[in-house]
């Protein structure tokens, strides 16, 4: 129990790692956002040619993953480690496997595993090709070759590794379920777990994505946060105007829970996201490359 | 000369492998040959690390090639003196030939001044990486990235390169990799790379844990997976595709058993095969009675030291793989399945009913599609059909309509079984309708929208049904009409003679059935006796025009002989009845033709006796136009 990293020890271990490979270690966005990708550090960095070596934590919100605090690993909320990593080191996958073996996970005994997966974000215009990889047949990591990102065939390609906490705590662990992960443990003893801090608020965030989440509300604020991107891109404001279309992305996934869209109509919001992602990526271009 | 070639990279999909595996072993025999190097005994193995191209005899260069050119004619080529032109210098200055090796040959009638070329011959070893560059960069992946700056596209990125010819290295360089004499083995387990040769590599690999054979891979999971299933009293679920996909997943395959909570066994069981199978490759195991059992079986990628351990992880993972696909489950069946009707399938529904109009059949196709809308099919589509067949009997439906529903996408590929029931066939029929009218009819042999697949599936079920579907009163679109004709032409084509079938085609009016079972009477009947008679009637009936007569003005015995005949023959569906009595009539034709003057010069007589021949006729060309037939 005591050689095993705690919740929070595991966020500074990842941190200490990827900082002695030269990574910045940079903070969270303050907006609800649905992936790490979506954070700033990652979809504006990632679209010029300039190195950048970034790590952070990013607390994600996927309200359709909500199970009230019942199913043993999927969440509405949850934490992610993103690093990006550009340009590609020589061997990234071997870099990855030694932030594993830093945490103290054995490579054959958790049978690591790389799984094809290639993603994709249709609100941000990005994909890329990779893996899921698989510790013990779950998934703790998605690692992806980012090929495109705004909409934009990037021309220095990064190396996306973005680590679920909670899976690779459990692994760690060796715990079944997320709630019971040891987040820390006090100097008193005292043993504090994931459930602590999060079970009663997926709960409620789940009857809030699930069942409360005033439509109405959603679709109008969708529309003002639209139209206000819009206004601020005019204004040549494109940090602020991305702020707005991530609200606008997190609004969408909140009316997706509640099956408020219908299937035919879910791309019409996504191309909506797109359009303004994309104006913010030209934008930031024109800023940083001279070369467009 | 021995060749090995690896190329090493990180995992690549299983789909890619395959492709690239089949790519070479498809064209590297033929690049060479086209680059006159002889060769023998090639082999292409895979794992998801690496592609191996080993070629165990190979000529050490090119073979001679001596090409004639033939050039401008004799009498161009010199002049009256026997000198030679400026257009025969032109012509030898070109190949740079000494004039003394230049011969005048016979082609096509005419003297041309002509020369033999010898290729230059080149060795193997300065030619060779070229062809190996060239066809790794021509491999067809559906998906490719780049990530340095060459680049180059591929899959996902190459990582090594290990190139011997013979024992040396064959410098060659692929996207920024350069070659050597170098591999390793397994990512965990024996991950150093070390220098190797053409005598230690296979063994190099098998000690340091990498088994190059896919089909040995394959062997040892079955081996070992139903081993495991057995010891628990179970049969393996043999999944081919999975054990396919498995196999290129991992270069040292490794099953464990595991179990899960016999409280999930409550789940439908498609469901939790499909979890296990889709997110986790794991395989299922039943008891002799074809029940699900709690228990899976997971192909880990290496050797474990604690198998248990790891059996445990995976059976968690699966409990919330299995947690989730209740909770859906659940959700679903708060619902009765005609509330997950979004927006009914009118087109569908308007086949259905053009097929029969049947109040099940309405329903059944009003509530087809409901289940595309419940969270377990959004989450497995494969299940699309099973699941609104399952939410149908939850409903309190109709068993004959969960049924149909269930089933409403057989025959799903060549060789499938079609739907059990009537109801299953037509809501199956009506679906391929929609297909067939939505997409555009593929050409060639491409089908991107499986519309050529739908439509063998629709002429096969019309078969083995023996729906009597007359298409061209259900479906006005020509193309679509013909689109399904051919298919059908094709299918008959795989056992009956072409020009029976093309006899048959017109006269059974967009009949599927009674065209085949035309056919079959014709194939299994004996026409050739007959055949030379009914084409001499069909050629006077074609060629004379006449009045048609009510009353026959008949004179001889042999034409009342026929007439009574003719009038036996009933056009009913029993084709091989009519043939008979059809050739029965043989003779008294061949007499009828013998002694009678059909154009009798009196016209009523003519009149009546063309239609004589005329009934006759009707009577022959409802079975087949026999003038198609050999």
């Amino acid at each position: 129990m005591l050689n095993m990293l705690t919740f929070q020890e595991l966020i500074f271990a990842l941190q200490k790692f990827w900082s002695t490979q030269g990574c910045i270690i940079v903070q969270p966005i303050d907006v609800e956002v649905g992936a790490g990708t979506l954070n700033r550090h990652t979809f504006l960095h990632v679209l010029s040619k300039d190195a950048w070596n970034a790590a952070y934590v990013q607390p994600t919100r996927r309200p359709t993953d909500g199970r009230f605090g019942k199913n043993p690993n999927r969440l509405q909320h949850y934490y992610q480690f993103q690093v990006i990593l550009k340009p590609i080191p020589a061997n990234p996958q071997e870099k990855y496997l030694d932030s594993l073996k830093s945490i103290g996970l054995d490579l054959i005994d958790n049978d690591i595993r790389f799984v094809e997966d290639d993603w994709e974000h249709p609100c941000i215009g990005a994909s890329g090709l990779g893996w899921e990889i698989w510790a013990q047949g779950m998934e703790i990591t998605q690692f992806t070759y980012f090929q495109q990102c705004g909409g934009f065939e990037l021309s220095q390609i990064p190396c996306e590794i973005t680590y679920g906490l909670e899976r690779l705590a459990m692994c760690i662990q060796n715990v079944d379920n997320i709630y019971d992960i040891i987040w820390t443990i006090l100097p008193s003893g005292q043993k504090i777990t994931y459930g602590d801090i999060h079970k009663q608020e997926e709960n409620e965030w789940s009857y809030y994505n699930f069942l409360y989440a005033d439509t109405d509300m959603c679709f109008a604020h969708f529309q003002n946060y639209h139209d206000q991107a819009l206004k601020l891109l005019r204004h040549g404001l494109t940090y602020p105007a991305y702020e707005y279309a991530l609200k606008c992305s997190h609004l969408f996934n909140v009316l997706d829970a509640r099956l408020a869209i219908k299937p035919t109509n879910r791309p019409i919001f996504i191309s909506k996201i797109r359009a303004l992602t994309k104006q913010c990526a030209i934008q930031y271009l024109k800023i940083t490359d001279t070369t467009l | 000369m021995k060749l090995l070639f690896e190329i090493g990279f990180e995992e690549l999909p299983v789909s890619e492998i395959e492709t690239a595996v089949k790519f070479i072993s498809d064209n590297i025999k033929e690049n060479l040959d086209d680059l006159r190097i002889n060769s023998e005994g090639i082999n292409v193995f895979s794992t998801p690390r690496r592609l191996v191209l080993s070629i165990s005899k190979l000529s050490k260069k090119q073979y001679d090639l001596i090409t004639e050119i033939c050039g401008p004619k004799e009498n161009e080529a010199f002049d009256s003196e026997g000198k030679l032109t400026e257009i025969g210098i032109g012509f030898l200055n070109k190949y740079k030939i000494d004039p003394r090796l230049s011969y005048i040959k016979e082609k096509n009638g005419n003297s041309v001044l002509a020369i033999k070329i010898h290729s230059k011959v080149l060795l193997t070893n300065k030619i060779i990486s070229d062809l190996l560059i060239k066809i790794v960069f021509q491999i067809p992946f559906t998906k490719t990235m780049h990530w340095e700056s060459s680049k180059m596209r591929f899959p996902r990125p190459i990582r090594w390169i290990m190139c011997l010819l013979n024992n040396d290295i064959l410098p060659l360089q692929i996207a920024g990799v350069a070659s050597s004499n170098k591999t390793c083995g397994h990512r965990f387990m024996s991950p150093n790379f070390q220098e190797i040769n053409q005598e230690t590599y296979f063994e190099f690999l098998h000690k340091n844990n990498v088994v190059i054979d896919k089909f040995k891979r394959k062997e040892i999971i079955l081996d070992k997976a139903k081993k495991l299933a057995k010891s628990i009293g179970g049969i393996l679920v043999i999944d081919e595709s999975l054990l396919e996909i498995v196999s290129n997943m991992v270069e040292y395959p490794w099953p464990i058993l595991g179990q899960f909570d016999s409280k999930y066994l409550a789940i439908p069981q498609e469901i939790l095969i499909c979890e296990m199978r889709e997110h986790q490759k794991y395989f299922a195991i039943t008891d002799i009675n074809g029940n699900l059992m709690p228990n899976f079986i997971a192909v880990l990628g290496s050797k474990p030291n604690n198998e248990e351990k790891i059996a445990i992880g995976n059976s968690k993972v699966l409990k919330a793989r299995f947690e989730d696909g209740s909770f859906y489950y659940e959700e679903d069946l708060k619902k009765k399945l005609d509330e997950f009707v979004d927006e009914p399938p009118e087109q569908l529904m308007e086949w259905a009913s053009l097929l029969n109009n049947n109040s099940n059949l309405r329903r059944a196709a009003y509530l087809s599609k409901a289940d595309l809308n419940s969270g377990i099919v959004s989450q497995f589509p494969e299940l699309q059909g099973v699941m609104g067949g399952i939410y149908a009997l939850h409903s309190k439906e109709k068993q004959e309509i969960s049924q149909a529903i269930r089933e409403q996408y057989y025959p799903r590929y060549a060789g499938d079984k079609i739907p059990s029931t009537l109801l299953g066939v037509y809501l199956s029929l009506s679906n391929r309708l929609v297909i067939l009218h939505n997409n555009k009819l593929p050409k060639g042999n491409a089908d991107p929208f499986g519309v050529r697949r739908a439509t063998v599936g629709f002429v096969k079920m019309i078969l083995e049904r023996k729906l009597d579907i007359q298409l061209n009163g259900l479906i006005a679109d020509k193309q679509i009409l013909d689109f399904i004709m051919g298919r059908a032409y094709n299918i008959f084509s795989e056992e009956y003679p072409i020009s029976i079938i093309e006899a048959t085609r017109s006269v059974s009016d967009f009949n599927l059935c009674k065209w085949l079972a035309r056919i079959q009477a014709l194939h299994d009947f004996d026409y050739s006796k007959i055949s030379a008679i009914f084409k001499r009637v069909n050629n006077i009936i074609s060629s004379k025009t006449y009045l048609k007569c009510i009353k026959l003005n008949l004179k001889e015995e042999i034409e009342f002989k026929i007439n009574n005949a003719i009038d036996e023959i009933y056009l009913d569906s029993d084709y091989k009845s009519i043939l008979y009595k059809l050739s029965s009539i043989k003779d008294m034709l061949d007499k009828f033709f013998a002694e009678i003057l059909v154009m009798d010069i009196e016209q009523s007589v003519q009149n009546s006796r063309l239609t004589l021949l005329s009934k006759i006729y009707e009577k022959i060309i409802y079975i087949a136009d026999f003038s198609k037939l050999k």
